[in-house]
């Protein structure tokens, strides 16, 4: 197991308000996957990337049962030790690359200061020659053709797909044992989309680097994702492998959002409405009791005001009082 | 590039001559009649006063007043001095190093102070040492300057009697007059007791100069806090933190650097700031420099002096503007990005 | 999004309250915004209530330190000064002078400022260039050069300072209101009101400016300070309000020569200015932080 968290709980303190932005969430990796952790925006994804890597800010406390990688714990650890093994063992990438790599320095300098010091070989003095062969092998790696003239330029003067390409030879060059994708394709083109998608499954199988993949969007998932967790306003709806939750979903939630998804294979009348759950994600001031999908579950019941324990079967994993497809 | 150059130098152009007509006009604004304001010789007999309408063209329509104003101005002609009958540009040249001395040093110690004091206020945004900053720069900024000047007399002159009050040497030494810089001209001088200079000269200096920066240093802490935290928000740098940089990495090399750039042209207000600073800062401790000698002039009611400190000053400011916008221009990829864009 | 609002009893308060109760949780500002109401209330019934005139002269009582002070007189509560005119009665009447006739000329360069700021905002080509070159000229110029050259054209005296000042803080306020009014104009929800076919006068008035009010106002209070600073440093340099005059700078000026003997007197009129001028700059900052916590929330 190279990631398993349990019950982890991320709580906002703030003057006005006092809320688990993410509730009991529960997420374990396998060493050598793609992970995808799907949710609707603002259903906490995003927060449990930041938790996991420890960049939140002061407002949030984060409290788990256990945060085990690779079997220590990270949340025993002190602070300082923690970052070491951060940086050593992961690395992240983010939706707006542009945004996400300085602009007012050249892509090349960005890329030299991530080099560690050990993958130097040659003495001090051919430093400078070793560091720009480094930096063209990585852009090469990831794909990047004209890398002398990427070399040179200010972020702001390449396209989102090659800021991405960028960042995640940024991300690779520690050869990381896991990559957390934080919405990487978010408002790219599909053409794009695809480049990327297909590169983080080449680094994966090539290099065996796990990869955490962040996402709303359900069809990159069932793609490229082995394993998937499904999120909805910050408690864990349901996981496991990608191709048995499709097959046969327990939670009610887990079935809507599959469904949701156009087919234009099948006989869908035109013009004829996408199913989905009544009413809209709560916001953090109002999350309901217990199970926060209760309101708009079609299958809510008495129960559902006490948030329902995760239960393991046939290796899904999922939190629901009235689960269905069980027969 | 070349074209916002262009652009640029235009603007200082035009910029230029609005201020020459502003300067001009003043010559028919003031009391008095202009020929006497233009030329500033006060006791003319008819025929001297004939002769020097003539030459400066004031019987003429204003446009070709103006052009005859703007070819003198561009020979540094501005008439004489009401009060001493000697070349305005002299008189000006001569107490511009020490107004030019104190405010360097004076924009030194903000820089030296400000920028640091800023910069760690925005990393600590919201800790105990950006409030404590951030509080005691809200403090100073709103202490007039004049009452600055006086309470440091009031302490360090009246009740302590460490410093001296006014002026730039004690009498007792005399320093020959070579570029103007007093700090320059005591090595320049054969003077015996060197050291002792030196240390008369910098006393001299210290209560002028930090009556002068404090209000420059609270304006750059406050604009360095709020560029600091603007960019601490920003992605990339939550980017550089999952790069496995140190903190001292990330804010050397990527919070300073994109901090500092975006108000460098907001520099151009800081000098506005200094220069009225440095006239109230020159009355108060009798500092022979600029500001003394235009409110000494308009106590004399000098006109040519006032015209004429008008025009260069402020074309000495906006081409300090202009400067600063070029070398912005010329630092911050980002700029080029816009330029380029909106081409 | 009326269908999708589940929680009707939650009302949302408006832009204008949201901004001002952030202004009121922050307690510093809220007490300096007291502090200035207080300056307001005293610059307008302050000359009804002080206990002597300006100007009255008690020969008997010359250069009486403050009353706390065991040399001080009771009647005399700051003391008095070297013609024996009482110091608290004409700091009152100070408050009037400087803070008084700053809220005054601040609010004349808004009204005027801004009409010209929207004029030149709202225009485009070849007269908005000249009109922003003319401005870029004013604004290189120091203001207090500035003003200093507009009294040595008009002369001495507290009446033409005024005219001075609003002649340096119109240019200010124009250039403010001009680049918050490009701002929003290129925001698309002005290009979709002009799709719509709205004018450009009922785009200025019902969709710019709602928006650029609060800076204004922000402007505003920049504008009092800078008013005020500008008042006494010319009473200072003995350009504004004349030798004897109540106006804080003169007072502060005057006693540069009993600075050795009375050094209340340097003291008082520094401190009021100084707690008016950080009132009116804490107001300030508490709104600029508040507008910007709400456009962040």
């Amino acid at each position: 197991m190279l990631l398993d968290v349990r019950n982890l709980t991320v709580k906002l303190n703030n003057d006005t308000l006092d809320v688990n932005a993410i509730d009991k969430m529960s997420l374990s990796m396998r060493d050598g996957s793609i992970h995808g952790l799907v949710g609707e925006t603002g259903s906490g994804k995003s927060l449990f990337a930041k938790a996991l890597t420890g960049t939140l800010s002061e407002k949030w406390t984060v409290q788990a049962d256990r945060m085990f990688w690779q079997g220590e714990d990270l949340l025993k650890l002190s602070e300082e030790k923690r970052r070491q093994i951060i940086n050593r063992d992961m690395a992240m990438i983010f939706q707006e690359p542009s945004r996400s790599l300085d602009p007012t320095v050249t892509i090349g300098e960005q890329i030299n200061e991530v080099i560690p010091k050990s993958e130097f070989q040659g003495s001090i003095w051919s430093r400078r020659q070793e560091r720009l062969q480094i930096a063209k092998n990585l852009l090469i790696k990831v794909g990047i053709k004209h890398y002398q003239q990427c070399y040179e330029s200010y972020p702001h003067e390449l396209s989102e797909g090659l800021c991405q390409k960028v960042m995640i030879a940024m991300a690779i060059i520690r050869s990381p044992k896991l990559l957390i994708a934080d919405e990487p394709t978010d408002a790219m083109e599909s053409t794009t989309k695809i480049q990327i998608m297909r590169l983080l499954q080449k680094l994966n199988t090539q290099k065996n680097m796990s990869v955490l993949l962040i996402t709303h969007d359900l069809e990159s998932v069932i793609n490229y994702a082995q394993e998937m967790t499904l999120l909805y306003s910050g408690q864990s709806v349901e996981s496991g492998s990608v191709r048995d939750l499709l097959k046969r979903p327990y939670h009610p939630y887990t079935e809507n959002l599959f469904t949701s998804i156009p087919k234009f294979n099948t006989d869908t009348r035109p013009k004829s409405r996408l199913q989905t759950l009544p009413g809209s994600t709560p916001p953090l001031q109002h999350l309901p009791i217990g199970c926060r999908l209760g309101p708009r579950c079609p299958r809510a019941q008495k129960e559902c005001v006490v948030t329902p324990k995760s239960v393991k079967l046939k290796g899904h994993l999922f939190s629901c009082h009235h689960p269905i497809n069980l027969d | 590039m070349f074209v916002y150059l262009l652009r640029r130098i235009n603007l200082l152009f035009t910029t230029l001559i609005v201020i020459s007509v502003m300067s001009f006009s003043l010559g028919h604004l003031f009391p008095g009649d202009p020929v006497i304001n233009f030329s500033g010789k006060p006791s003319l007999t008819y025929s001297e006063y004939q002769d020097l309408s003539q030459t400066l063209a004031l019987d003429k329509s204003y446009f070709e007043q103006y052009l005859a104003y703007l070819k003198r101005s561009f020979n540094g002609d501005f008439g004489v001095s009401f009060s001493s009958q000697k070349p305005i540009l002299d008189e000006f040249l001569r107490v511009l190093p020490a107004s030019i001395e104190l405010s360097l040093y004076a924009l030194l110690v903000t820089l030296v102070f400000g920028l640091p004091l800023g910069l760690l206020a925005g990393i600590k945004n919201n800790r105990l040492i950006d409030r404590i900053i951030f509080s005691v720069a809200t403090i100073l900024n709103s202490i007039p300057i004049f009452w600055v000047g006086l309470l440091f007399i009031l302490i360090f002159t009246l009740n302590m009697n460490w410093l001296p009050m006014s002026g730039r040497l004690t009498l007792l030494y005399e320093v020959p007059s070579i570029t103007g810089f007093l700090l320059v001209d005591i090595a320049l001088s054969d003077l015996a007791n060197k050291s002792y200079v030196y240390t008369d000269a910098l006393r001299h200096l210290i209560l002028p100069t930090a009556t002068l920066a404090v209000l420059p240093a609270t304006l750059v802490i406050g604009m360095m806090r709020s560029s600091v935290i603007h960019v601490m928000g920003m992605p990339y740098i939550k980017a550089a933190q999952t790069k496995g940089l140190t903190s001292w990495q990330l804010i050397t090399r990527h919070v300073f650097r994109n901090a500092l750039l975006p108000i460098i042209p907001q520099f151009g207000l800081l000098f506005n700031t200094l220069v009225t600073s440095t006239m109230i800062t020159e009355v108060i401790f009798s500092w022979p420099g600029i500001g003394n000698w235009i409110i000494e002039a308009i106590y004399q009611r000098d006109f040519p002096a006032i015209q004429a400190s008008l025009l260069i000053v402020a074309s000495m400011m906006i081409s300090i503007n202009v400067l600063l916008e070029i070398a912005h221009m010329m630092v911050n990829p980002l700029m080029r990005k816009e330029f380029n864009a909106t081409k | 999004m009326p269908q999708n609002d589940i929680y009707n009893e939650v009302e949302y308060p408006g832009p204008y309250q949201q901004a001002w109760g952030k202004f009121k949780q922050n307690h510093v500002s809220w007490v300096c915004f007291c502090i200035v109401m207080f300056f307001i209330f005293v610059a307008v019934i302050g000359p009804f209530i002080s206990p002597y005139s300006p100007y009255h002269q008690d020969t008997g009582y010359v250069l009486l330190p403050p009353s706390w002070q065991s040399a001080g007189n009771v009647h005399f509560l700051l003391g008095t000064d070297d013609l024996g005119r009482d110091v608290f009665s004409r700091l009152i009447h100070g408050t009037s002078l400087t803070f008084g006739i700053s809220l005054l000329v601040a609010f004349g360069a808004l009204v005027i400022g801004v009409s010209l700021g929207a004029l030149a905002g709202m225009s485009k080509g070849i007269r908005s260039s000249i009109f922003n070159h003319l401005l870029d000229a004013i604004l290189s110029i120091p203001s207090l050069l500035l003003a200093v050259v507009i009294v040595a054209i008009l002369g001495p005296g507290l009446n033409n300072t005024i005219w001075a000042v609003l002649l340096v803080l119109i240019p200010q306020f124009v250039h403010r209101t001009q680049i918050v009014i490009r701002d929003e104009l290129k925001k698309e929800y002005i290009t979709a009101a002009r799709l719509d076919g709205a004018s450009e006068f009922h785009i200025l008035k019902n969709s710019i400016f709602p928006n650029i009010i609060e800076s204004i106002i922000l402007q505003y209070s920049l504008a009092v300070s800078a008013a005020m600073l500008d008042i006494a440093a010319l009473g200072f340099l003995g350009l504004g309000a004349q030798h004897g005059s109540p106006e804080w700078g003169a007072m502060l000026s005057d006693s540069i020569d009993l600075i050795y003997r009375a050094s209340w007197l340097a003291i008082l009129p520094g401190i009021t200015m100084f707690l008016c001028l950080l009132s009116v700059n804490t107001v300030g900052h508490g709104l600029r932080n508040a507008l910007k916590h709400r456009s962040e929330s």
